[in-house]
């Protein structure tokens, strides 16, 4: 059966596909289908071949235009006029990559094209990482020079959910579209992530800039699947251009993390996870007014915040939402707020008001005493009971010895998911049952359990026999019996 | 697992260095986490014994610190009866990841040879050391005598 669906689906895909390509003539559909668009606006779709160079792809697109096969056109890619020797395969084109072309108008002072031809920018950005002078410096033989090119690397959210190295583009700031020619080659990483450093000529017709300078914007994509939306780059992820072992496993990896410290400290990537997923166990990020909740180099460097936090991604799906409840949790507490005390629940909640009473609005309901974190009551807190002291103490070591440390207020018993979990986890099954089905009784905090009826509650207890309210978890009131007496 | 690759190749190293101070490793081959060597000081009143030392690191190493315990008994300020030690160098709030196995146990070496009195796990043993000098080198050195392990002949 397995087998089967297997065959159909591989039949489905393979069909899907040559109907998204056009199917049709097997000529068309040999190719690398990539979209062609020209200074007016238009869009083409036309099949090119690898093993080209530009000069076949002009001929291509200008049959395609039915325009004569001697018209001068220039091909516009990442920022770079491609010289017609450039071959296809050199350039890091994909399914669905957009090519500009541009028609060399002769008399025209609005195109400042100077003749000048390059070829492609992932074939000859020399890596960001290179500086000064030894940018220009040629390299010994052809192995370095193709260690000295410029990778990037991303994390694509989808498809792939992972690290991914990623292709360097550039558009016009002005009109957002790719026909900008470079005037000049960034040198540096703050060159393409700092906006308005580099500039450009925009050749499309419709541009507010065409025919004086722009500025150009670079983006990155996924370069491993077709129509990848922009993408942010992991700046941090680097190549090992100097072979420098990982200062944790002590293995030369590629790629690997260079850390923001002026020492650059180097992991690679795989103890980069271990390390941000040792510190998340452990709740040692810290939250840094413009970063977010971010790690220093692990060294302990000063000045070595990750200030990009999409890195984080690197640790995976399950993790990353850990990481991102920590950090709204960290917010929370350092914000002045608190966290739901109810099992399953943690909302984080900022008061308004100083009010010792804390509804949980937006979570389960539960109203809870800002002060013990136990179900509100009216009177002073009470001293926990012995039992509930080491819960609480297990639960906090299962946090971590040094979040016990960072903050040693009461709050600490609802420092989150991990801590509300493990304590329920080591209370007994039918304590937690308690907790989480019962409310107290807002004098004598006997554990009430409403079986239906109205939100009248009258306590049980034979010394206390207290009027609340099961919504307000307070004395009941003739605004209760108004709003919400039957819910 | 980065932990296996790191100790495997400091245990490479530090047997290759062999040092004089830290003799005859073992190590489990099931679970590299686990040292056990014998500590070897030169400074009297510790220099006529040897020291069986355990080092546990755990699975998050190296960004966790490895964790030190004596398995013979010493008469010494910094290491408790339990065979506890208080080695600032691997310390949660002091560890570096990039600091290494032989790095730590110099500086045990140093701290065994030179006990640091302001700092004692066994405050009675600090007393002595600072108040009453020959009284804490003839105590120190009956229990080496009769506590520690051979030395090792070369």
């Amino acid at each position: 059966m397995a087998a089967w669906l297997l065959r159909v689906w591989h039949w489905w895909g393979s069909w899907l596909y040559w109907l998204m390509w056009g199917g049709g003539s097997t000529a068309r559909t040999s190719g690398l289908p990539v979209t062609i668009r020209t200074e007016q606006g238009q869009n083409l779709s036309v099949h090119i071949q690898l093993t080209w160079d530009m000069r076949q792809v002009q001929s291509a697109v200008l049959a395609q235009l039915g325009l004569p096969a001697a018209t001068p056109i220039r091909l516009i890619l990442a920022g770079r006029r491609l010289a017609p020797e450039v071959r296809v395969g050199d350039c890091d084109l994909g399914a669905g990559t957009t090519l500009h072309a541009i028609r060399v108008l002769t008399h025209c002072p609005e195109q400042a094209d100077d003749g000048t031809q390059h070829r492609p920018l992932n074939q000859s950005l020399v890596d960001l990482e290179i500086s000064g002078g030894a940018r220009t410096q040629p390299a010994s033989s052809p192995e370095a020079q193709a260690r000295r090119l410029a990778h990037f690397y991303v994390y694509c959210d989808a498809p792939c959910h992972a690290l991914q190295p990623g292709k360097l583009r550039v558009r016009c700031a002005s009109c957002q579209d790719g026909g900008i020619v470079l005037a000049g080659e960034p040198t540096g990483w703050s060159d393409v992530l700092v906006p308005d450093r580099i500039q450009g000529t925009c050749n499309l017709a419709a541009c507010p800039t065409r025919g004086t300078l722009s500025w150009a914007r670079f983006y990155f994509k996924c370069a491993s699947h077709p129509a990848s939306e922009d993408t942010p780059p992991l700046y941090l992820i680097r190549s090992n251009l100097y072979d420098v072992p990982c200062l944790a496993c002590l293995d030369v990896g590629q790629p690997v993390v260079v850390f923001e410290c002026p020492e650059k400290h180097v992991s690679c990537v795989e103890c980069f996870q271990n390390y941000c997923r040792t510190r998340l166990n452990e709740r040692q990020f810290q939250l840094h007014p413009d970063h977010g909740y971010t790690l220093p180099c692990p060294v302990g460097c000063a000045d070595s915040l990750v200030r990009e936090t999409r890195h984080f991604k690197l640790i995976g799906d399950h993790d990353y939402e850990r990481y991102q409840r920590f950090g709204t949790e960290e917010f929370v507490l350092q914000s002045g707020g608190v966290l739901c005390p109810r099992p399953d629940c943690g909302m984080g909640i900022i008061m308004d008001e100083p009010c010792r009473r804390v509804v949980c609005e937006n979570g389960c309901g539960f109203a809870f005493c800002r002060d013990c974190l136990q179900g509100y009551h009216i009177g002073e807190c009470e001293a926990q009971t012995e039992t509930e002291c080491s819960n609480a103490a297990q639960s906090l070591m299962a946090v971590g010895e040094n979040a016990v440390r960072a903050r040693s207020d009461v709050r600490l018993m609802a420092v989150g998911e991990n801590a509300v979990r493990a304590r329920w986890v080591n209370a007994d099954p039918s304590s937690l049952a308690i907790q989480l089905t019962t409310k107290p009784c807002p004098k004598c905090r006997t554990p009430t359990e409403r079986s239906g009826g109205c939100m009248h509650m009258v306590c049980t207890k034979a010394a206390c026999g207290f009027h609340w309210c099961w919504i307000c978890q307070t004395e009941w009131t003739r605004d209760c019996m108004a709003s919400h007496w039957f819910g | 697992m980065a932990a296996t690759r790191r100790l495997q190749k400091e245990l490479q190293d530090i047997r290759k260095a062999g040092p004089k101070s830290f003799r005859d490793i073992q190590v489990d081959e099931q679970n590299i986490l686990q040292w056990q060597g014998l500590l070897v000081p030169d400074s009297p009143p510790y220099a006529k014994g040897a020291f069986r030392i355990d080092i546990q690191f755990p699975a998050e190493y190296p960004f966790k610190p490895p964790r030190i315990a004596f398995k013979t008994r010493i008469y010494h300020p910094n290491v408790d009866e339990k065979g506890q030690v208080c080695l600032p160098i691997v310390s949660a709030e002091n560890w570096k990841p990039a600091t290494k196995t032989d790095q730590v146990i110099q500086a045990l070496v140093s701290l065994i040879n030179q006990p640091e009195p302001d700092h004692p796990l066994r405050g009675d043993l600090a007393e002595e050391y600072v108040k009453d000098r020959k009284k804490f080198m003839k105590n120190a050195e009956d229990f080496t005598k009769k506590y520690s392990e051979k030395r090792p002949s070369d």
